[in-house]
């Protein structure tokens, strides 16, 4: 649906802390995002993309979704902050070249805080796919 | 050091199974061009990168985060090349190869980040 | 479900959820305060009142339920 730079529409973060390059779907309450992990990405070390990337990847998607919203209102994208993450369980640690789809799901919202699950499974060359993450994530949005 | 000069280590301290240091997080640092281009705020990822650090620090081995049980972020916090942060590091339980943290990062009273996590 | 029983299971969970002791919670004490919820924690406050209740407060309906007593009336009109 949207993807590279046109993102730039969504979300408030610019290089080099970009974690999400492509926006599949979005609904009311859910949104399919995506990475494809570059060489130079960050928060690559030794190959693999660190669990911070992943966790900003997460939040990054949270913030193109809510942002979504923003952009077909013609409006600038909303800053969101990380508030919490809770019961996150990370599998493993995705190789450059993989390529990262994340599920997420708005689970409540109060005032500024909208709660989201998320599941990012993980596409790396010549292998199936897997689940490499999953949590739940409390994005605090400001006006 | 993952994130280039994201901070910077002034002093550590260890006692039992805390360890405790002192951090400045550098307003140079590159993360900021695009976190945010209008307002420099430290990306919480980066806080939870800099205690896996200083938990292999601690620790003396690499650690992979498994898993987090919550991690909690209270405040915004600005990069400043003088506001001395504590960060520390207690260890709640050791076996086989998975450690469990309770860590936090503050200044003073303020606490910006209080994080319960499994390490392997 | 009874208004008794709405309310005995409204301070059951919330006391459990949010670690305080049950007897501090009275129908006319403020829930934020009482249960010291901040912007964070009052989203799981949300989401515990919908597991046990299947009841979903709104954001926008949030301002309305300041007192336990408002809370106890408001799940008693949807339960």
């Amino acid at each position: 649906m949207l993807t590279g730079e046109a993102l730039y529409d969504l979300i408030p973060q610019r290089p080099p802390i970009v974690m999400v390059d492509a926006l599949w779907s979005v609904g009311t309450d859910n949104a399919v995002t995506g990475l494809t992990i570059a060489a130079d990405n960050i928060f690559v070390e030794n190959g693999c993309l660190r669990e911070a990337g992943l966790i900003e990847h997460i939040a990054q998607s949270a913030a193109a979704f809510s942002g979504y919203d923003a952009f077909s209102k013609g409006l600038p994208p909303r800053l969101g902050y990380i508030g919490e993450i809770k019961q996150m369980r990370i599998a493993g640690l995705p190789c450059v070249g993989s390529r990262l789809t994340t599920r997420l799901q708005v689970v409540a919202q109060a005032g500024m805080v909208t709660l989201m699950s998320a599941k990012v499974e993980c596409e790396a060359p010549n292998t199936e796919k897997t689940v490499v993450a999953e949590c739940q994530i409390k994005i605090f949005m400001t006006e | 050091m993952l994130i280039d000069n994201f901070y910077k280590v002034l002093s550590s301290a260890h006692e039992d199974n805390e360890w405790h240091f002192e951090v400045v997080l550098p307003v140079s640092c590159h993360i900021y061009r695009g976190h945010f281009p209008e307002q420099p705020i430290a990306p919480g990822v980066c806080l939870i990168e800099m205690v896996r650090e200083l938990s292999e620090q601690a620790i003396g081995r690499p650690l992979r985060i498994t898993s987090i049980t919550k991690c909690k972020f209270s405040a915004l916090l600005l990069p400043s090349d003088t506001d001395v942060l504590q960060v520390n590091i207690r260890l709640l339980s050791s076996n086989d190869n998975e450690i469990t943290i309770d860590a936090s990062v503050c200044k003073q009273a303020t606490t910006y980040t209080r994080m319960q996590a499994m390490l392997s | 479900m009874e208004k008794s029983e709405i309310i005995a299971k409204v301070n059951h969970v919330l006391a459990e959820e949010f670690e305080v002791e049950e007897s501090i919670i009275t129908p006319d004490a403020n829930i934020k305060n009482t249960l010291q919820l901040d912007s964070l924690s009052l989203v799981d406050m949300v989401v515990l009142i919908d597991n046990e209740f299947s009841v979903k407060i709104p954001s926008a309906d949030l301002v309305k339920v300041p007192t336990f007593a408002d809370l106890y009336d408001y799940l008693a009109q949807r339960v």
